[in-house]
């Protein structure tokens, strides 16, 4: 895996959550992207290059086993619309290679909510089964 | 005699007060929003929800219909009474500081009759949430549970919200915090949160361009830039 995160790259959001998309017209909710507060991050995976099945399997073997917890899907998004709002996308090989982190979020809580509004707005959702 | 004296002869039912001692028995919000709970006949349903020990003493202010309130208990009675609830509520479930309960005091969750109806479907969808994401990492992520006094104050939040708004959506955020989310399309959103500290705050979408956040002190009225913004919201996406 580059060390290098390209700006033309997707990375994705696995969705354990029923209340982080929208089930009525199938969209991403702005909590999904919402940073961790005690690491101040939201946690993300590099998809290029992964078919469907791959994404889902990283998605079940590195988060929902581990924390017993349903993957109902996930939310997408190019690297380059989180850069336009000031984040950076940083590779945090750790549980998996393709594992990063969205950071540099602002201190405010407020501005938080609607930079998570706007990612949610730009990204794909994918259910599992397309329910 | 008064009627009310000789009924309270003819069928010696405890009141309210005889079950419940609390620090207030009226809110400290509107007058139209202030309940009182005048006798157990009000009280449909008890049920324990946490122990308060672990967390000190966080008694809230308001005794409302549907609100969580703490209590002590003061007759031997009463305490059987509750003590059912307590027990049906634990059946199954590891409650945090189990040890340490005492006895004489529970958090109760105290539902009358005494209702705004139009509110409590609300109410209702607020406290499932409120029960799903009460636990450490809910959302796979890690996230903080929502607090109780995250729940009171949206529940309080719910009962300011003037009639003619639309409904909200509650979302629950990572943060612990309980968020109302006003949706119209993915651009077209304005979304309010509480944690239990007496602020809101809030961000909106409102098309590609035009874009709010900010935080407000939450007192005993919503602040008008969140009726605004609601306002705003439902005008823009005509």
């Amino acid at each position: 895996m580059d060390k290098a995160i390209s700006l033309n790259e997707n990375v994705t959001r696995f969705i354990f959550q029923k209340s982080y998309f929208r089930s009525k017209d199938k969209t991403v909710r702005y909590n999904a992207f919402m940073p961790h507060r005690g690491s101040g991050t939201t946690s993300v995976y590099r998809v290029i290059g992964l078919a469907d099945v791959d994404i889902y399997e990283i998605g079940k073997k590195f988060v929902a086993d581990l924390f017993d917890k349903l993957l109902m899907g996930r939310a997408d998004i190019g690297v380059s619309e989180i850069l336009k709002h000031d984040l950076s996308v940083i590779p945090a090989p750790d549980p998996h290679p393709r594992h990063a982190n969205i950071c540099n979020w602002p201190e405010d809580q407020s501005k938080h909510k609607m930079i998570a509004m706007e990612l949610a707005a730009d990204a794909q959702l994918h259910l599992i089964g397309g329910s | 005699m008064k009627q009310s004296d000789e009924q309270k002869q003819l069928s010696p039912k405890p009141t309210f007060e005889d079950y419940f001692y609390a620090r207030k028995l009226k809110t400290t919000i509107d007058r139209e929003n202030e309940y009182d709970i005048p006798s157990s006949d009000y009280v449909d349903q008890a049920c324990v929800l946490i122990c308060p020990e672990k967390r000190g003493d966080i008694t809230p202010q308001l005794i409302i219909p549907a609100s969580l309130c703490t209590v002590i208990i003061r007759s031997p009675d009463t305490k059987t009474f509750l003590g059912e609830y307590y027990k049906n509520y634990k059946k199954g479930r590891k409650i945090e500081g189990d040890n340490e309960i005492n006895e004489d005091r529970f958090e109760l969750q105290v539902k009358s009759n005494v209702v705004d109806i139009n509110k409590q479907p609300l109410l209702n969808e607020l406290f499932q949430i409120y029960q799903e994401c009460s636990v450490n990492n809910w959302d796979g992520y890690d996230a903080q549970p929502i607090s109780n006094e995250a729940y009171l104050e949206a529940e309080k939040l719910i009962r300011l919200l003037p009639p003619n708004i639309k409904k909200p959506e509650f979302v629950p955020e990572p943060t612990g915090e309980i968020a109302f989310e006003w949706y119209q399309g993915k651009r077209f959103i304005f979304v309010i949160s509480v944690g239990g500290n007496n602020l809101i705050t809030y961000a909106g979408l409102f098309g590609n361009t035009s874009k709010i956040h900010g935080t407000e002190y939450f007192g005993a009225k919503l602040p008008n830039i969140i009726i605004d913004n609601i306002k705003r919201l439902f005008e823009r996406a005509r």
